[in-house]
């Protein structure tokens, strides 16, 4: 789902950045919990989940001329979870043989391509920090969200949920932690925090089983799976 | 066909129930297997319709409800604006894959079995069954072409041989038709399983295929290839079903050999034309299994009765018919003159009914038969009064009081003979009357002179009465009376056969003494014997006489001569006949009882001709008559004449006939007419040709026992009959009891009869007695008064006297046996054979107890002992 092709780059720009100030570090550990809080969650993503850092006094972001792109490919948003510094522009691609729409009602960041073929697609530029939920008008289940964020300190945790800030100015901050399936998680702390900061969040909003028959053999009358396991 | 009609008949009673119950048995049965069978097809098949039609019904429901839920989701679909702007914009570029895509998308979630996207023309922009069929015009199909014009249609689909329900509806922009969506829910062995849910009937979906009927779905897969076979054999229904669109019901399959029943409803598509149809089918043979059970019970059950019935009308006509072979044959027997069988009459049926009275028949016959055997042998020695020439059967020898008699008149014979043979004649007639009428026996006549004899009890008086009667035929102190002379002693009586025919012969001492006796005596004399004498003794003296023995010219032995005028006056001081008392004084003076002056050979008025004398009782005599205007033969009872002028006498005369006349019963004698001819007064009455039982008894010892019993009965009977008349006979005895030759007993000689409610006490006139003491109940000799009691008293002493040969009590004297009647207990009855049957010991010792209390109260209680009796 989330190729390491995701990380990559997200990786790199924090380490630019990291090499242009030094700074403290933060780790942490990021657990998904299943609903009621007792146990794992099963079929959860831990590596979908963002990671930020706002010090008290807020540092500057530079956002790339260069834009940012969400492809629709097989009827999925690609990637699903993306991180951008506010200014920064994202393109929509279609590699689908199919029409797509892409469109978005987060507030200030709505947007609607409307029904576009196989093609480069469209651009916008996202001013305005915060969530940006994007859908596709016929189908349903694609779904893509982008953080515009207003702090250059964030990254996603690797498949284990550990995740590490640096370049972190001392002195008090909020530390927020998000993942789509569960509530925001923040702390309020003080920069340099020694050890690792443990995240719990619990997962509320979990995935739908999808639709089998009496047999228990799925509706999908093709061979392809929307949903592993 | 007569042959066995015949045989048939002549098929035993037992056989001939046993046949028709087993008939009626069979009937039953094979009434009841035959309506059971056609009420048990009848229910199966009217179940197999209800589940049909309820097949029909539930198939209806749910083509229905799938519509609808159908109908739901197409127009969800279509209403969807982002959708429909995706259709409109691929259908702009002929972008078909885009559609395609969705609808497999929209498939998965809704879960409809195929889905096209049509342009408003009608033509495929996509369709989920055949990716590639874009372009194709549906425009024709009749769902299509009714949502053309309808906007929206509903029906089923036929693709590639297969039934679905399918719906369409118009995708639209704002009010512009954009085009269709056609959904469909595919007709599967699982919709049949739901509507066979709720009906219980076997569901199939055929479509009419190239080469017939195709199951395209089914309850039963492993039947689909035999329904379809079988739908295909019955062409009209599909054709029916197909082409004209209608419901055919109890259509009759055989599918692999058994029998089924089905519905075909057509499943219609949007245009109602007949795409395929719904079968409902049920197994006629498992609707009629359970009802099977029940009729298979019902026929071994009926089996088995059957079974049983037989047995059991077998041994129940045997039982029944047992007894009524048994009197057949007893029925068979007496019809060939066999009375003697013996009948098993314990039943308390209508069959032991029928025995019991053909037992009581037998009975009757046998001592009918007896009492015919035993007078048969008697009768051929009926004493003809007229007749002087009776011949008895046995030789005897005993003691004789004999009467000799000769006609002097006689001693000329000058005249026309014919007038002196008829004179002759006459003059015997008369005779011979008046010594039949004192009991006497004329033992012989030659000529003119006759033997008589007299034996038994008063043989004495009623010799002499007999004699004096004689005499009193003639005028006093003609010339031409006879002579008579008594004599007594043993003598021998019998047939003797000493030339062709039999003759009767009377020999011995007595016969001797006539003869000497006749010598001398002169017309009109009477004279006795020593011996005679000696025994009327006491009645000569008591009439005031004291003869003195004479001597004769002829014989040596002294005699006693009377003549007629002492004769008659001898015996009119006392009675005649046993000893009868005489009526009071009046009789005494003035009355010389003679006969009435009638004799055999006169005529009565014009009326009577007097044949003989019969009898002579107190009263008066007894004629033999015949009735000239009947023209029958009658007994006449005359009053004598001296007693003519006697009003009692007369008004008792009277009086009797108006009672007597109330009996009518096969046992009683009857009485005819009242009359005075001649002013002499008459009763004429049943003349009967009998013995009287006195005879009988005379005859021999006692009776057979059996005749003896139908005696009894048949006295019984008529007293009885009289005394329910309010009649009381007074005078029962065997002189007053007439037995006919073919056996039956008549009673008779009501003479001093009384009836019962005139009697007040007191009323018998003191010392006046009335009866005859031998017969008498000893209250009735003290003088009291008399009732039905007193009768069956009278009738015990005859009941013993015929078991037993002879009176309880006897004696020399009247006296001796009155006081024998007053004071003694009858001495145990013995007849011929032993102590008699105990119930009839009883009955006759009741009859005979002093205390009339003591006895039956009625006739009836004796015939009823009597009854009870068997031969």
């Amino acid at each position: 789902m989330t190729g390491k092709g995701k990380t990559g780059p997200l990786l790199a720009l924090l380490l630019t950045w990291a090499a242009g100030a030094s700074g403290e570090d933060l780790r942490g550990k990021i657990e998904l919990l299943a609903r009621g809080g007792k146990g794992l969650a099963k079929g959860s993503d831990v590596r979908q989940a963002v990671v930020f850092f706002e010090p008290k006094e807020p540092r500057p972001t530079r956002a790339p001329e260069a834009p940012f792109t969400i492809t629709t490919e097989d009827k999925e948003f690609l990637p699903r979870v993306l991180a951008i510094p506010r200014g920064a522009k994202v393109r929509f691609p279609n590699s689908d043989p199919i029409l797509h729409n892409v469109f978005s009602v987060s507030g200030a960041n709505s947007f609607d391509f409307g029904l576009y073929r196989k093609g480069p697609g469209q651009t916008r530029r996202f001013d305005a920090p915060g969530l940006v939920r994007v859908f596709c008008n016929v189908h349903h289940s694609m779904v893509a969200y982008i953080w515009v964020l207003g702090t250059p300190f964030s990254a996603s945790p690797g498949a284990d949920g550990t995740f590490a800030l640096s370049g972190l100015p001392q002195g008090p901050g909020k530390l927020t932690v998000w993942h789509e399936q569960a509530e925001p998680w923040t702390i309020d702390l003080s920069i340099p925090i020694p050890g690792t900061i443990a995240a719990r969040l619990e997962v509320t909003r979990p995935r739908i089983p999808p639709h089998v028959d009496k047999t228990g053999r799925s509706y999908f009358r093709n061979s392809r799976e929307k949903y592993g396991g | 066909m007569k042959n066995t009609g015949d045989r048939l008949k002549g098929l035993p009673l037992g056989v001939k129930i046993f046949l028709a119950t087993s008939l009626l048995i069979a009937l039953a049965v094979g009434a009841a297997v035959a309506v059971t069978t056609i009420l048990v097809r009848r229910i199966a098949l009217q179940a197999i319709d209800e589940t049909l039609a309820q097949t029909s019904a539930a198939q209806t429901a749910f083509q229905d409800e799938r519509g609808k839920r159908l109908l739901l989701t197409a127009r969800l679909f279509a209403s969807d604006p982002s959708l429909n702007a995706y259709v409109a914009e691929a259908a702009a570029s002929r972008d078909s894959s885009s559609i395609l895509d969705l609808l497999n998308e929209r498939q998965r979630d809704v879960g409809f079995d195929f889905a096209i996207v049509l342009d408003s023309t009608g033509k495929v922009l996509a369709r989920t069954d055949r990716p590639t069929g874009a372009g194709e015009d549906l425009a024709n199909r009749p769902l299509i072409a009714k949502s053309i014009t309808d906007f929206e249609a509903a029906g089923v689909w036929i693709e590639d041989g297969r039934l679905y329900d399918a719906v369409a509806v118009p995708l639209q922009r704002e009010f512009n038709l954009l085009g269709f969506f056609v959904a469909g829910f595919a007709i599967t062995d699982a919709s049949a399983l739901e509507v066979q849910k709720v009906s219980g009937s076997e569901v199939a979906y055929v479509t009419a295929g190239r080469s017939g009927p195709v199951v395209v779905a089914s309850t039963v897969p492993a039947l689909a290839p035999v329904l379809a076979q079988a739908l295909a054999a019955s062409q009209r229904t599909m054709g029916e079903v197909m082409e004209e669109g209608r419901e055919v019901n109890r259509v009759q399959l055989s599918l692999r050999g058994e029998p089924w029943i089905a519905s075909v409803v057509p499943l219609k598509d949007a245009g109602g034309k007949a795409v395929g149809a719904t079968v409902g089918f049920a197994s006629l043979a498992r609707e009629l299994t359970s009802y099977r059970e029940i009729q298979n019970a019902l026929i071994a059950s009926g089996l088995i009765a059957a079974v049983l019935a037989l047995f059991l009308s077998f041994a129940l006509a045997r039982r029944m018919l047992a007894p009524v072979r048994q009197l057949a044959v007893a029925a068979a027997a007496a019809g060939q003159g066999n009375y003697d069988q013996k009948i098993d009459t314990g039943r308390r049926d209508e069959v032991g009914e029928l025995a019991r009275s053909f037992d009581r028949l037998l009975t009757d016959l046998r001592e009918k038969r007896d009492m015919e055997i035993y007078v048969a042998d008697l009768s051929r020695s009926l004493p003809e009064p007229a007749s002087s020439r009776p011949v008895i059967g046995s030789a005897k020898s005993r003691d004789l009081i004999v009467l000799g008699l000769e006609l002097r008149r006689f001693a000329r014979s000058d005249g026309d003979p014919e007038q002196v043979l008829e004179r002759l004649a006459s003059d015997w007639k008369r005779i011979g009357g008046a010594i039949s009428s004192r009991r006497g026996t004329v033992e012989s006549v030659s000529g003119h002179r006759l033997l008589a004899r007299f034996d038994g009890e008063g043989r004495g008086p009623r010799a002499l009465a007999a004699a004096a009667d004689i005499l009193g035929l003639e005028p006093d102190g003609s010339p031409d009376a006879p002579s008579l002379a008594l004599a007594s002693g043993p003598a021998v009586t019998g047939p003797i056969s000493w030339r062709e025919g039999a003759d009767n012969a009377l020999v011995g001492l007595p016969v001797q003494r006539l003869e000497s006796l006749l010598r001398e005596a002169a017309p009109g004399d009477l004279l006795l014997t020593r011996e005679v004498h000696d025994e009327l003794a006491a009645t000569l003296e008591s009439a005031g006489y004291r003869l003195a023995p004479r001597k004769g010219l002829l014989t040596s032995q002294p005699f006693y001569a009377l003549n007629a005028n002492v004769a008659a006056r001898v015996t009119g001081a006392r009675g005649v006949a046993m000893v009868e008392f005489a009526e009071a004084a009046g009789a005494y003076s003035s009355a010389v009882p003679t006969l009435s002056g009638i004799s055999p050979g006169s005529l009565l008025g014009a009326r009577f001709e007097i044949l003989a004398v019969l009898g002579a009782g107190g009263m008066g005599v007894v004629y033999k008559a015949r009735d000239r205007e009947l023209d029958d033969l009658v007994a006449l009872k005359m009053l004598k004449r001296e007693l003519w002028g006697d009003r009692t006498q007369l008004e008792r005369l009277k009086s009797e006939i108006k009672l007597a006349r109330k009996i009518t019963h096969p046992n009683v004698l009857r009485t005819h007419d009242f009359g005075e001819i001649d002013g002499v007064p008459y009763i004429s009455m049943e003349f009967v040709r009998g013995v009287t039982l006195r005879y009988l008894l005379d005859q021999t010892q006692s009776l057979p026992y059996s005749a003896g019993l139908r005696l009894a009965r048949q006295l019984c009977a008529g007293l009885g009959a009289a005394h329910a008349q309010g009649v009381l006979h007074r005078d029962i005895k065997p002189e007053n009891l007439i037995i006919e030759a073919v056996g039956n007993a008549k009673l008779m000689d009501f003479g001093i009869a009384r009836p019962i409610e005139r009697m007040t006490p007191g009323e018998t006139q003191a010392g006046w007695v009335v009866g005859t003491p031998m017969y008498m109940a000893p209250e009735v000799l003290q003088g009291r008064d008399a009732d039905v009691r007193g009768d069956i008293y009278a009738v015990g002493i005859l009941l013993y006297e015929i078991f037993t040969g002879k009176p309880p009590f006897s004696g020399s004297t009247p006296i001796e046996v009155m006081l024998k009647q007053i004071k003694d207990e009858p001495p145990a009855p013995i007849g011929p054979h032993g102590a008699l049957d105990p119930a009839l010991e009883a009955a006759i010792l009741r009859c005979l107890k002093k205390d009339p209390s003591e006895r039956f109260p009625s006739v009836d209680g004796l015939a009823r002992v009597l009854e009870g009796l068997t031969a």
